[in-house]
């Protein structure tokens, strides 16, 4: 009982998502099928925010958890989706009869979600990763008419099955090593003089786990997928995946590395539940394999590899492509420095980072249901046409740069600030380095947008920009940037308080 | 049973022969039927390893994990079939759209 009201949230979810399957057979109605689904999103963010209160436990006899981490990036999973859902219904990407399924399979994943935020267990960790990757898979195929949006998902399936393949046998290697399933297991395990003494293949098998964690959020060199996925699938899909996995991607990464391999400095055993103490964190490092090290050059590829690739490319779509995976680079620059300041920094970051990329793809979903297209010619000349989109649109491209006094300076602020609190110079000058470099592609497209001269020909009459919702949200979604660049602090107390509640 | 910590080995290296065969087939083959035959050989060479070790351990270690190994490999025969499914399903789709099922024909979004 007292796991089943732990995981009450999902099991919202699940029956909104198995309802609104059912009766959309036969309520053909848009605004049923969208205000039923978001009830059960709202209903399950409130259900997160009445647990927050409770003490840090373990449910189900260690499969899952319930600690501040879990409902932190639970919450935050919902909050996403929500947005997207709201994208959605505004969105004429998503054809009228696939509704009912589309909301399904979105709660569906949210689920899947939820369950890897607070995923303590090999199994429940690999269930949780198929839910979403599997559902992921659909939703990027979803305007199957169109060549794109299927060639997007037969890539995502091919990339997606390898890697979770990949990752299950690193699994097998760590099992059969440690005999431990669980991630707390894993932890005790490197306590005892076998753990100290842990062969190569232990490592082996991490290092596979980790591809597979990696590549949903799409983490050099896992990130192959991520661009023609983004391009191909319907827009408000891609803002989706480009938030909601990662963020429960990352929260599942941290636990990964904090549960299951967190050591105190000088060796001794971690005790999670203070991972607020400033000195507390730092993660086992054995003679074999130096995971300082690595997360540190996995951070710099991913970055480079983000930011270097979009330079050349004209799809708006694909160069927020490459930009999301720029910004896991700068995400897992938090848990390089592998102190609480770091990973405070990466949850800080994942809520102003959905803010703006979600507000981006929101613009860019409405320039291509109008003209047709996500090119740069298509933006060219926003300003004089629709010039609300145009300026929410530079607020969210000069954010996702970090400039000041923008949200997103803040966030990239408290990154570098956790990395020099390690003084890790040459990372921190490699990311400022990085930001110079995407100033370039996203002042390209805010130029196109207000300095160049309209291209194409605009529809006369309503287009989805005169949608009232779809201007109330993107207004809704530009001003927290301005605000949160401002006056963070409440934010930034929150995400502390989420994290002095640690289970493991 | 007693016998199988002594074939150990064999075990683990035909699993690791089937994660190999697999991740190359996935890896070489342009059919996308071919690549997802090797994603389930990878899938199966794991599964081999969790009950391989898992029969290994058994009353090694006293803790309630004993049956852990078996019903992950159950797990992922499950999973793999469900990923068999919306595979094909694509799959589909994707013949449908351009009446081949080549990997290396899918090149409409490139950048």
């Amino acid at each position: 009982m007292r796991s089943l009201l732990g995981v009450s949230p999902v099991l919202v979810l699940t029956f909104g998502s198995l309802f609104i399957l059912v009766a959309g057979l036969w309520v053909r109605n848009k605004a049923f099928q969208f205000w039923t689904s978001m009830l059960s999103l709202l209903v399950a963010f409130g259900l997160f925010l009445g647990l927050a209160e409770k003490p840090a436990q373990d449910l189900f006899s260690g499969m899952i958890a319930h600690d501040g981490l879990a409902t932190f990036f639970g919450a935050f999973s919902v909050f996403a989706t929500a947005i997207v859902l709201v994208m959605s219904h505004t969105s004429k990407e998503i054809k009228a009869d696939r509704r009912p399924e589309y909301y399904s399979i979105v709660l569906a994943l949210a689920t899947g979600l939820c369950f890897m935020a607070s995923a303590n267990h090999f199994l429940m960790i690999y269930l949780a990763i198929e839910t979403v990757s599997i559902l992921s898979y659909t939703l990027a195929g979803f305007k199957r008419e169109d060549g794109k949006s299927v060639e997007a998902s037969l890539k995502y399936v091919v990339y997606g099955s390898m890697a979770s393949a990949i990752m299950i046998f690193g699994m097998s290697l760590v099992f059969g090593v440690t005999g431990q399933f669980t991630l707390t297991g894993l932890r005790e395990f490197f306590a005892t003089p076998d753990g100290a003494s842990a062969p190569l293949l232990l490592w082996v098998g991490v290092l596979m786990t980790f591809a597979g964690l990696g590549y949903k959020i799409s983490a050099a060199p896992m990130h192959m997928w991520t661009p023609d996925v983004y391009e191909g699938a319907p827009t408000p899909v891609s803002a989706l995946l480009s938030v909601a996995p990662k963020a429960a991607g990352l929260g599942l990464l941290i636990r990964f590395f904090v549960v299951g391999f967190g050591q105190n400095l000088d060796g001794s055993e971690l005790a999670v539940s203070n991972l607020t103490d400033p000195t507390a964190l730092g993660f086992h490092v054995t003679s074999a394999f130096n995971w300082t090290q690595f997360l540190i050059i996995s951070s710099a590829f991913t970055m480079f590899m983000g930011n270097l690739a979009a330079l050349g490319q004209t799809s708006v779509k694909r160069i927020l492509a490459y930009s999301s995976i720029a910004h896991a680079g700068y995400m897992l620059m938090g848990l390089t420095t592998q102190t609480a300041a770091g990973i405070e920094a990466i949850m800080f970051y994942m809520v102003i980072y959905c803010l703006m990329n979600v507000g981006a793809f929101w613009v860019a979903g409405k320039v291509e249901d109008t003209l047709g297209g996500d090119d740069l010619q298509h933006f060219k000349g926003l300003v004089q046409r629709r010039p609300l989109y145009a300026i929410c649109m530079a607020v969210f491209l000069f954010s996702l740069t970090g400039l000041p006094p923008l949200a997103g300076f803040i966030g990239k602020f408290y990154l570098f600030n956790a990395v020099l609190g390690r003084e890790m110079y040459g990372l921190a000058l490699i990311a400022g380095l990085n930001s110079v470099i995407s100033l370039y592609y996203y002042v390209k497209i805010a130029k196109a947008m207000i300095l160049e001269a309209p291209q194409l020909p605009f529809p006369q009459g309503k287009t989805p920009f005169e949608s009232r919702s779809s201007q109330v949200f993107i207004v809704l979604l530009a001003v927290p940037n301005l605000i949160l660049g401002l006056y963070w602090e409440p934010l930034m107390n929150l995400v502390r308080d989420m994290l002095s509640v640690f289970a493991g | 049973m007693a016998g199988l910590a002594t074939y150990l080995p064999a075990y683990l290296i035909f699993a690791l022969l089937l994660f190999s065969f697999g991740l190359i087939a996935a890896l070489a083959r342009r059919s996308a039927i071919g690549i997802f035959m090797g994603v389930e050989l990878m899938l199966n060479g794991a599964a081999l390893n969790f009950v391989a070790f898992q029969a290994l351990r058994k009353g090694v270690i006293a803790n309630d994990s004993w049956l852990h190994g078996h019903i992950f490999s159950l797990f992922i025969i499950v999973l793999a079939a469900i990923e068999a499914a919306v595979a094909l399903a694509i799959v589909l789709r994707v013949f449908g759209s351009r009446q081949t099922i080549d990997a290396d024909r899918a090149d409409q979004l490139r950048g």
